[in-house]
């Protein structure tokens, strides 16, 4: 490296640490977001350049010389020699979820410096680290998937441990999800009816795609987003005419209405829902990263939510749990994802030209959802912490009305006021705002007045709050479709190894039971969230952060096994650091949600409380129906909590057995990458 | 005389710095625009058609689009 480059990277670390101290220092006094900009992308430019380059030379020892799956296995279906940057776009539109966008907004409890620092850190230590290991590991073998590699080079319990692990994390992901966009919904006639919309207009889309104009994506997509647009300005009108109380649905009945979409959605072939919608929220999702990450460098906000709030030790009204370990776990996506495991596994392996792509794609695609995570943060500390924790409390904590609601918000010193929430409200062409929990609401505002700083004021506001709705919404409902199905796939994959006639995907008893039985689990979920006197996000969101933070420990378990077997001992920390970490976190996380005493914390405190409010007859008449079942459901998430941490137990101790084999010589390092083909592409650009 | 020779020589710079902006930007454009084909699967239905020497029509169409939304929608999608 030239003298020049030297200081360049000297000026780029240097940067780096001022604004790392910078956000870490202030106390006190507001700080404009900027720094939070800064801080993240001189942090992921390092971890680029140095961390990633590091690991892709002397731990992967990348070779363009190598064929990859791609070059060797061309078949123009999935195996496809293709462009670096491309591959880099799909594999992001692939592992960007709602996850780096919800995550953050609830772990903004704590203060914007927790999360913040988690995000960049674990990102660019771990997250990455995850994904560029996993991705190179599929890539060495022929594109296999993880559950493929675990059952290789870990054993078969892995392989079929990792298997149930992500269909269970599926259907608890599916109803947090569900419940993220009943939550925004719910008594909003507006953001009902554009979404209610979006159903016809993917059906029109399909049909124009099938018969009409076929082939014709890019047309029809255009075509799609205007009906969007016009969705989004029809919903004002429709909230404010003779039909808005048509649209406007309580928590229960739209959790209903989506737990039935799900099937039909999920049952219908796929050209005709799902795969126009997936088309449109695709593209939207990008554009709309690449707005709001527009909006914030244009506007350049000042953050109003302190670096800590009281609620680091624990009391938060968002989620119940301590800093540690509950930031991590709630950040989930945007610094670590499990789930990544499974997409770098996936089609992307398939689809790279050279080896030493994998850096950008595997490495850099996780820095830009690191980012996505930093944008969210950002849009939910811009707004006030009063209005913050209005928005964001459940009813069931800081009371039913306005005025208690406020006075609670107040009182832990985040001052509010019911005016202030009603014209907030009415200017985002809501009846209210409190108690909207599920993190959705929170961001659409924090970004809505990004927007509107950017230019139109407050009159815009309601247009981009819903715009912001409609946004999170398509692509939640996106998730929900496509994950009921891949579930329904995995259930039959499991089953039919019991017997064969199970396993037959194209068999119509099979896509009615299974998709019922899969909708039925998540479906079951959701309406104990919409139940859950504490919003269900309290409980299920932590759920499923765990169980994806314990996904994303089989991963570093496979990866670390793998990095042992290429090398020895000699590199296995860059794998192992991080996997003892999560374990740390996910374990000590777990722990508190089965057994913590704290009712609002702990699944079974929370049943025994209840329990003994019954017996002691303090429960009357209807609502004892209704404390049964939230007493049940506290010890089914308990039970389930708990199954997750066994079912990672034995993938960690099993992967334990093969490294003490590996390191004490027991054991053979037969790695199972497929042998060296030379590339005719080594020479070429791509 | 040196005026009209200063006058051309600036004029000819910011051209060619405004044509290579101008290649830059387009290239920009062409690679967004390709990645957007990329993600409406239009590219790999081309590949599909010069791979089977097929002609566009609506039942080859459906015939892409049917393997290549089965095998996409068995894939995870993340969180």
């Amino acid at each position: 490296m030239g003298i020049v480059k030297r200081l360049l990277w000297a000026a780029v670390a240097c940067g780096a640490a001022i604004s790392l101290g910078a956000i870490a220092t202030s106390r006190g006094e507001q700080i404009n977001s900027m720094w939070l900009v800064i801080a993240a992308a001189l942090s992921y430019m390092l971890g680029y350049r140095f961390y990633a380059k590091f690991i892709a030379t002397k731990v992967m020892m990348l070779n363009d010389e190598r064929a990859t799956p791609a070059e060797r296995m061309e078949n123009g279906h999935d195996y496809v020699i293709t462009n670096k940057w491309i591959v880099f776009g799909q594999h992001f539109a692939a592992i960007a979820g709602p996850g780096p966008l919800v995550g953050p907004v609830l772990a903004a409890q704590f203060g914007f410096l927790p999360g913040t620092l988690w995000i960049i850190i674990g990102a660019v230590f771990g997250g990455a680290v995850q994904d560029f290991v996993i991705l190179f590991a599929s890539m060495r073998r022929d594109g296999k998937s993880l559950g493929q590699i675990a059952r290789e080079e870990v054993g078969k319990v892995g392989g079929i441990v990792a298997l149930v692990t992500v269909l269970l994390i599926m259907i608890i992901l599916l109803a947090v999800v569900s419940l993220v966009v009943v939550n925004a919904l719910a008594g909003s006639p507006w953001g009902t009816f554009t979404i209610a919309a979006t159903m016809p207009i993917a059906v029109v889309m399909g049909l124009y795609l099938r018969y009409w104009r076929p082939g014709r994506v890019l047309e029809i997509s255009v075509i799609g987003f205007l009906l969007v647009l016009a969705s989004v300005f029809g919903g004002q009108w429709i909230s404010t005419s003779s039909l808005a109380p048509m649209f406007t649905m309580s928590a229960m009945a739209l959790a209903i209405w989506i737990i039935v979409y799900g099937f039909f959605a999920s049952a219908l072939p796929v050209w005709l829902l799902l795969a126009p919608r997936g088309y449109l929220s695709t593209f939207v999702k990008l554009g709309v990263i690449v707005l709001l990450a527009v909006g914030i460098l244009l506007v350049r906000p000042e953050l109003q939510m302190p670096a800590f709030t009281r609620f680091i030790d624990g009391t938060g009204p968002v989620f119940a749990g301590k800093v540690f370990p509950f930031c991590f776990i709630t950040i989930a996506c945007g610094a670590v994802s499990g789930f990544h495991s499974l997409i770098s596994s996936g089609t992307t392996p398939k689809m790279l030209s050279k080896e030493t792509h994998a850096t950008p794609v595997g490495y850099g695609c996780m820095m830009l959802e690191s980012f996505v995570a930093i944008m969210a943060m950002i849009a939910a500390c811009v707004l006030d912490p009063g209005v913050y924790f209005a928005i964001n409390a459940p009813g069931g904590v800081v009371g039913k009305t306005a005025e208690t609601a406020v006075a609670t918000i107040s009182g832990w010193g985040f001052p509010v006021t019911a005016e202030q929430m009603a014209a907030l409200a009415h200017s985002v062409g809501e009846a209210t705002l409190f108690s909207r929990t599920g993190g959705a609401p929170s961001f659409a505002v924090g970004m809505a007045h990004i927007f509107a700083k950017g230019g139109g004021g407050d009159v815009v506001l309601g247009f981009w709050y819903h715009f912001a709705i409609m946004f999170e919404a398509l692509f939640i409902l996106t998730i929900l479709d496509s994950g009921t199905r891949v579930g329904r796939f995995m259930l039959q994959d499991l089953l039919g190894q019991v017997w064969k006639p199970l396993g037959r995907t194209g068999w119509m008893p099979g896509i009615i039971g299974f998709s019922a039985a899969i909708v039925g689990a998540w479906g079951y979920f959701l309406v104990q969230g919409v139940r859950d006197p504490l919003g269900g996000v309290n409980s299920l969101w932590p759920l499923f952060g765990i169980a994806n933070q314990l996904l994303a420990g089989i991963a570093l378990s496979v990866a670390t096994t793998i990095i042992l077997k290429m090398h020895g001992a000699k590199f296995m920390w860059i794998t192992c650091g991080p996997l003892l970490w999560l374990v740390v976190v996910t374990f000590s996380a777990g722990w508190q949600k089965i057994f913590s005493p704290i009712p609002a914390l702990g699944f079974l405190a929370q049943a025994n409380q209840l329990q003994a409010g019954l017996d002691a007859g303090k429960v009357a008449g209807a609502a004892v129906a209704q404390t049964q079942a939230v007493i049940f459901n506290a010890r089914l998430d308990a039970g389930i909590c708990g199954l997750f941490m066994v079912l990672v137990a034995v993938v960690l101790i099993d992967s334990l057995r093969i490294w003490l084999g590996i390191l004490q010589g027991t054991r053979e390092r037969n790695s199972m990458e497929s042998p060296f083909v030379l590339s005719r592409l080594s020479g070429e650009e791509a | 005389m040196v005026r009209g020779v200063v006058r051309g020589m600036v004029r000819g710079a910011v051209r060619g710095v405004l044509r290579g902006v101008k290649r830059r930007v387009g290239g920009i454009l062409a690679g967004i625009l390709e990645l957007l084909r990329e993600i409406a699967d239009e590219n790999a239905y081309a590949r599909h058609l010069a791979e089977h020497g097929a002609a566009h029509s609506g039942a080859e169409w459906r015939k892409f689009s049917d393997e290549r939304f089965r095998q996409k929608y068995q894939q995870v999608k993340c969180c």
